[in-house]
């Protein structure tokens, strides 16, 4: 039974997450190169694990200035083969006291 | 209808515009749910919490009721507090041209911003 888990997914976001924004500061004009390059990141990795599955990623920064931002998800699909992983950075798990910006990754697997 | 090339590598399978869910027809459940439930909101942390929860169910009921069988949908909400931050929302997706799709909207008010993004994956 192939199954999508955070314990494999959620080490492949973090990775993407710190390699691109850790100690950057939110700037508008670059902020579109970084979200890109998460997310392709993240996809390449998932690609490379080689399961049968099709990937929605998703990428949302924002700057820090104490407003509050809240995300849900909704899906029709199989329960028993396909899974969400969402990655907060910073979280409890992965402090960043320098951080300016808050990053949430999104990663759906549907088993094909 | 759908044809099935026969390829001694791989499977094709290619959809007619009757059987691929329109983009058109997901861009307009997204906005009429997100302006019916959103119009004249204030930003409240418990209360926004529960709002993109509930709104995305209701957007998947909705393209769930559209009548495409073969679809799994996925439906993201992300609603925010308007206070001059910078945000930038972006997303990827690895699958089959041929038949997936995607479909986004954004609602602004004084307050609040939401953006709705869904798709709709198909099952061989």
């Amino acid at each position: 039974q192939v199954t999508f888990t955070p314990e494999t997914v959620e080490p492949l976001c973090y990775k993407a997450i710190e390699a691109v924004l850790k100690d950057k500061m939110y700037n508008p004009i670059h902020v579109t190169p970084w979200v890109d390059e998460i997310c392709s990141r993240v996809t390449k990795d998932l690609i490379d694990m080689n399961k049968p599955f099709k990937y929605l990623v998703s990428c949302m920064v924002m700057q820090k200035n104490g407003a509050g931002v809240h995300m849900g998800h909704s899906c029709f699909w199989d329960r028993t083969n396909d899974n969400v992983v969402v990655a907060r950075w910073p979280s409890e798990r992965r402090k960043d006291p320098n951080a300016r910006m808050v990053c949430i990754v999104t990663v759906f697997g549907i088993a094909f | 209808m759908s044809t099935q090339t026969e390829d001694p590598s791989n499977k094709i399978t290619e959809l007619s515009y009757r059987e691929k869910v329109p983009v058109v027809a997901m861009k307009e459940i997204l906005h009429e749910c997100l302006v019916e439930r959103l119009t004249g909101q204030a930003y409240e942390g418990e209360k926004c919490n529960e709002a993109a929860k509930q709104l995305a169910d209701v957007i998947r009921n909705r393209l769930k009721n559209l009548g495409y069988d073969r679809y799994k949908f996925i439906v993201q909400v992300l609603i925010g507090e308007r206070r001059d931050q910078g945000v930038y929302f972006g997303t990827r997706c690895f699958w089959d041209a041929n038949t997936d799709n995607q479909a986004s909207e954004t609602f602004t008010n004084d307050h609040i911003f939401c953006t709705a993004t869904s798709y709709a994956v198909y099952l061989y």
